[in-house]
């Protein structure tokens, strides 16, 4: 990766694609490799599986070169292809897909009662109905704003936002509740 | 003031939950053999494309000599035309509509009997279109609007031809 590279936008480096170049493909990798691989996890259930998702689906993206156009985010065109390559991989295994497997992962160094705080609101996120939690991961743990998930997730931005509306006041509600028993 | 703290807990909630969930994509597990596998496919497919854009390139070369081949006959052919309406000292000659005087002349026509009127040659009144007795660029002008007319052309009737 040069320095040049870093330094190019999503748009450039999909211009360059275009032309074949081959450092703009890595870049582009380099660049989505981790988040596509955790959303793939995200839906997949296991590593094993979220590698293999990881490989087709930037596969599908580069076989859309030449001729590609970003529109929007890259990330609302990689989401949709990493998730439906994640579920149809857990079909064909007919495995029972665990919810967001993510949160099962060791939390970072942090007091305890930090700790047993964060535990407990990702417990929360875990047990929101699907289209809820979904928004909510797209929201808070890509980063995306109400219009990509939009795009993303192919529904109306009015859904979106009464979704993830519905989610934080559940969320809040049972971070109330918790805390009333705790006192 | 309810609403307030409403606002509040959400921005907090949504702070906490940022916090929380960003950062899990924090250690990932990625087999070598991907990273190999999509930075060959990478490679191969940026050879593919550059490999087309010569192929592409030599074919709009190609195709801009032949449109430049095709222009030099058409030109040529013209000229070589041109010359045999003109004839080989410059003098006018009837084609076979002309001859017959089945048609109003055409454009060439009115192109050669200006030339002519232009280099100062003295034609006689058989050119003169308009019939006030002189062959001038009047006479140029009434075959100009013959040849473009669309009223139909009397046959057998003098009719504008050079």
């Amino acid at each position: 990766m040069n320095d040049q590279a870093a330094r190019r936008s999503d748009g450039e480096l999909v211009e360059a694609a275009n032309q074949g170049d081959r450092s703009a493909f890595e870049e582009l990798y380099h660049r989505y490799r981790d988040w596509v691989f955790t959303v793939a996890r995200r839906f997949s259930g296991n590593e094993d599986d979220a590698c293999d998702v990881l490989q087709e689906t930037f596969f599908y993206f580069f076989n859309k070169f030449p001729g590609f156009e970003l529109r929007a985010q890259l990330k609302t065109f990689l989401y949709p292809v990493a998730k439906h390559m994640a579920l149809n991989r857990s079909k064909k295994a007919a495995q029972t897909v665990p919810l967001a497997p993510e949160f099962d992962r060791i939390l970072p160094d942090m007091p305890r009662d930090e700790q047993a705080e964060r535990r407990e609101l990702l417990e929360f996120v875990r047990i929101l109905p699907e289209a809820q939690r979904e928004v909510v991961m797209l929201r808070f743990a890509d980063g995306l704003d109400l219009s990509e998930i939009a795009v993303t997730m192919g529904i109306p931005i009015g859904t979106v936002k009464s979704r993830l509306h519905q989610a934080l006041a559940k969320l809040k509600e049972n971070l109330q509740r918790q805390k009333q028993k705790k006192n | 003031m309810k609403t307030t703290d409403n606002n509040e807990i959400d921005t907090a909630l949504e702070q906490q939950l940022s916090e929380a969930l960003k950062g899990q994509s924090d250690g990932a597990n990625i087999a070598e053999r991907v990273d190999k596998a999509v930075l060959a496919m990478a490679d191969a497919k940026a050879t593919q494309i550059r490999n087309a854009r010569k192929i592409r390139a030599t074919c709009v070369w190609r195709w801009s000599a032949a449109a430049a081949a095709m222009l030099l006959i058409c030109a040529g052919l013209s000229l070589t035309l041109m010359q045999e309406r003109i004839g080989e000292k410059g003098r006018l000659v009837h084609t076979t509509s002309q001859t017959d005087r089945t048609s109003p002349g055409d454009i060439v026509d009115v192109y050669i009997l200006a030339s002519k009127l232009a280099a100062g040659e003295k034609l006689s009144l058989e050119y003169d279109y308009n019939k006030d007795g002189n062959v001038d660029s009047a006479d140029v002008n009434e075959l100009a609007r013959r040849a473009v007319s669309i009223e139909p052309t009397k046959v057998g009737k003098k009719a504008g031809h050079v």
